[in-house]
């Protein structure tokens, strides 16, 4: 496709990700005389985020269920001579907003546009019209994407596309976003459209009864479903529902990716990446540098123990980047498959005792990825006593996939069984803390309404781009931070502070924790990423029980300053300081007295 | 549940159910939707042979 800048990517179009404070939005000033303003609407998983990334050129991740677009996404396209603003807006039922993601939607329609491109799941068009026809009531020229036209040929569902535009009175484009089928003629569409003047509709007032009367005439007349034997997929979508062989099937899908992300971790770092780092790297750095640098702290803080070139290079390249490339190819499969949702289903009753709804699985699941996605697409959830459970859960007990990889590189070597021990305490941990926060919260699980997704055999092309987005993500904000961390770790060390500090620290460090005192660097680093409270414990010398009791006080401290941001961000300070202040706290109470018994029992 | 397209006259099956009061899965149309126990209860069914 030639219509748009492709492949230039953040360099001819300007992408801002914006979040909205509490739903309310400012009402938009007019927009520019030449500047188009198309808005991408439609019901939840009906791939208008596909379209978006297809038409823009922008990274954006795209799943198969609904309420992956929490909030909107806004990108530029330059065609035929002229700018537009396309705004992925978050999928939503009705516009009657229900939940924030919904209300960011109906905010959008009030601030107005020049045309609506509305996509329609071809699969299931009565309910995808209910929301068209509402939104065809609003002053703004409407335009219509059926999608999924593929599936639906699939499935037996044909529709009379010239009749369907007659029925809605305007263009239908059929589409297969994720192919690019269809896209160019949308955009055609869209630029001839939005130089329509709106002619003003006066709203007629139909009860939804009325208006799912006339959702049904529509229907019965555009479409012919001829009935299918159901597919393969179809048939394991179906047994994976099942409470047996449904819970066998997700206990073995989970342990499979487990296996893949620890084992295959493993096995890349001592077959491929330690012997480059070991006879390569670290050999020709340290002799080049050392050719330039004459000994002294300049020398250590660059290529010595905690060596910026060393460490800074070893830690997020040879240690977490195999697990979290790893972890994000089994993420994204499981994301795009439309497996997630049916774990959710088999888990709720389980859930729902500790006060959370199965739905929210998703949430949880992604803070096993990162706890910034998890927070922001808590905004899916349809209370808020949900939002601040998932995430209190996901900041206390959830490690990130980097903190995974700096467990399993700390742990896996000397003992697997320290390693699931430090798992199945994190579980344990949800539960319980679970289970008091739903005490503590006012308000009860609200019952379960999802729809779930079709299983879908996932594209291997959006795959592989949603894994290269999450791993580009992790190496941009990681890589700079962890630098800072480790040149503030060289110096300390240099310096003799750390010496000084741990010495303030030794009562609960060496006394209470039992760890050597150098254990205290990992406190300090830890505030600034969740790995980097683990990653120090590698340098040292430790016992198995001290293993443990550094990664048990690792998985429970604060979360990373960049979640503490976001929870004020989304939530407001007060919730980020009891955060601080209970993660904290049980940290150093769990951890310490795991420590005292275990030294009781004669462990040491 | 009614902007989800599922109403009166929606012809339905059911696709599981899970244990200890978790909720069905429920096919109409083409789509699935899992509703919880104590919704689905409340939903008045009339068996069709098909």
């Amino acid at each position: 496709m030639k219509c748009h800048n492709m492949g230039s990517k953040g360099s001819s179009h300007k992408c801002k990700k914006q979040s909205f404070h509490g739903g309310v939005h400012n009402k938009r000033s007019l927009v520019m005389h030449d500047d188009i303003r198309i808005l991408l609407m439609g019901n939840p998983n009906v791939g208008k985020s596909v379209i978006f990334s297809k038409l823009t050129g922008l990274d954006v991740l795209t799943a198969n269920y609904a309420g992956t677009t929490v909030s909107y996404t806004e990108g530029h396209i330059h065609y035929h001579g002229k700018t537009a603003t396309l705004i992925d807006v978050p999928g939503t039922y009705s516009l009657e907003a229900t939940s924030p993601a919904e209300e960011v939607a109906v905010n959008f329609l009030e601030d107005g546009a020049n045309v609506v491109i509305c996509v329609l799941d071809a699969t299931n068009l009565e309910r995808n019209l209910n929301l068209a026809l509402q939104i065809k009531q609003k002053d703004i020229p409407i335009i219509y994407a059926l999608n999924l036209i593929d599936v639906a040929e699939n499935k037996g569902i044909s529709i009379d596309v010239e009749k369907l535009e007659k029925e809605l009175g305007a263009p239908v484009v059929t589409t297969v976003a994720t192919r690019n089928v269809g896209l160019k003629e949308l955009l055609d569409t869209a630029w001839e459209y939005s130089l329509k003047e709106a002619i003003p509709i006066t709203p007629v007032h139909i009860s939804q009864d009325e208006r799912w009367q006339e959702v049904g005439r529509i229907v019965e007349n555009v479409q012919v479903v001829e009935h299918r034997h159901p597919t393969f997929w179809d048939k394991v979508g179906d047994i994976t529902v099942q409470p047996f062989p449904g819970l066998p099937i997700a206990m073995l899908v989970l342990t499979f990716s487990m296996l893949f992300v620890v084992g295959g971790g493993q096995g890349i770092r001592s077959l491929l990446l330690l012997p480059i780092l070991n006879n390569y790297y670290i050999p020709v750095v340290t002799t080049f540098v050392s050719g330039f640098v004459a000994e002294g702290i300049l020398l250590n803080v660059l290529v010595g123990e905690y060596g910026v070139l060393i460490k800074g290079i070893e830690w997020p390249f040879f240690l977490i980047l195999p697990y979290v490339t790893l972890f994000y190819i089994v993420m994204s499969f499981l994301e795009d498959s439309g497996y997630l949702p049916r774990l959710g289903i088999l888990l709720d009753s389980m859930l729902r005792r500790i006060g959370m709804v199965g739905s929210n699985i998703v949430p949880v699941v992604m803070g096993y990825g990162c706890a910034v996605p998890a927070i922001l697409g808590t905004r899916a959830a349809t209370t808020r006593k949900q939002r601040i459970m998932i995430t209190s859960l996901v900041a206390l007990a959830v490690p990130c996939t980097a903190q995974s990889g700096a467990f399993i590189a700390l742990l896996g070597d000397q003992s697997i069984i320290a390693l699931v021990f430090v798992y199945l305490v994190s579980f344990a941990a949800i539960i319980v803390a679970g289970y008091i926060l739903d005490k503590l919260i006012p308000g009860e699980a609200e019952p379960m309404l999802m729809e779930v997704p079709n299983l879908l055999k996932p594209s291997s092309s959006a795959l592989m781009q949603k894994i290269w987005i999450r791993i580009k993500q992790f190496l941009v904000e990681a890589e700079v931070p962890m630098l800072l961390g480790i040149l503030f770790a060289a110096l300390l060390v240099e310096t003799g502070m750390l010496l000084v500090i741990g010495n303030i620290l030794e009562p609960l460090v060496a006394g209470w924790l039992g760890l050597p005192i150098e254990a205290s660097l990992a406190l300090m680093l830890g505030i600034v990423r969740r790995e980097l409270g683990v990653l120090p414990l590698l340098e040292l010398e430790l016992t198995t029980l001290q293993l443990i009791v550094g990664s048990l006080v690792a998985l429970f401290y604060l979360p990373c300053v960049t979640v503490m941001a976001v929870i004020i961000k989304e939530f407001d300070l007060k919730l980020s300081l009891y955060v601080l202040g209970f993660t904290t706290i049980t940290a150093f109470t769990l951890a310490g007295i795991f420590n005292q018994v275990a030294r009781l029992l004669g462990f040491q | 549940m009614n902007s989800l397209g599922l109403r009166k006259g929606s012809k339905v099956s059911v696709r599981s159910r899970q244990f200890f009061g978790g909720p069905l899965v429920v096919q109409y149309d083409s789509r699935s939707l899992a509703i919880d126990k104590k919704i689905a209860e409340q939903i008045p069914v009339k068996r069709c042979i098909d």
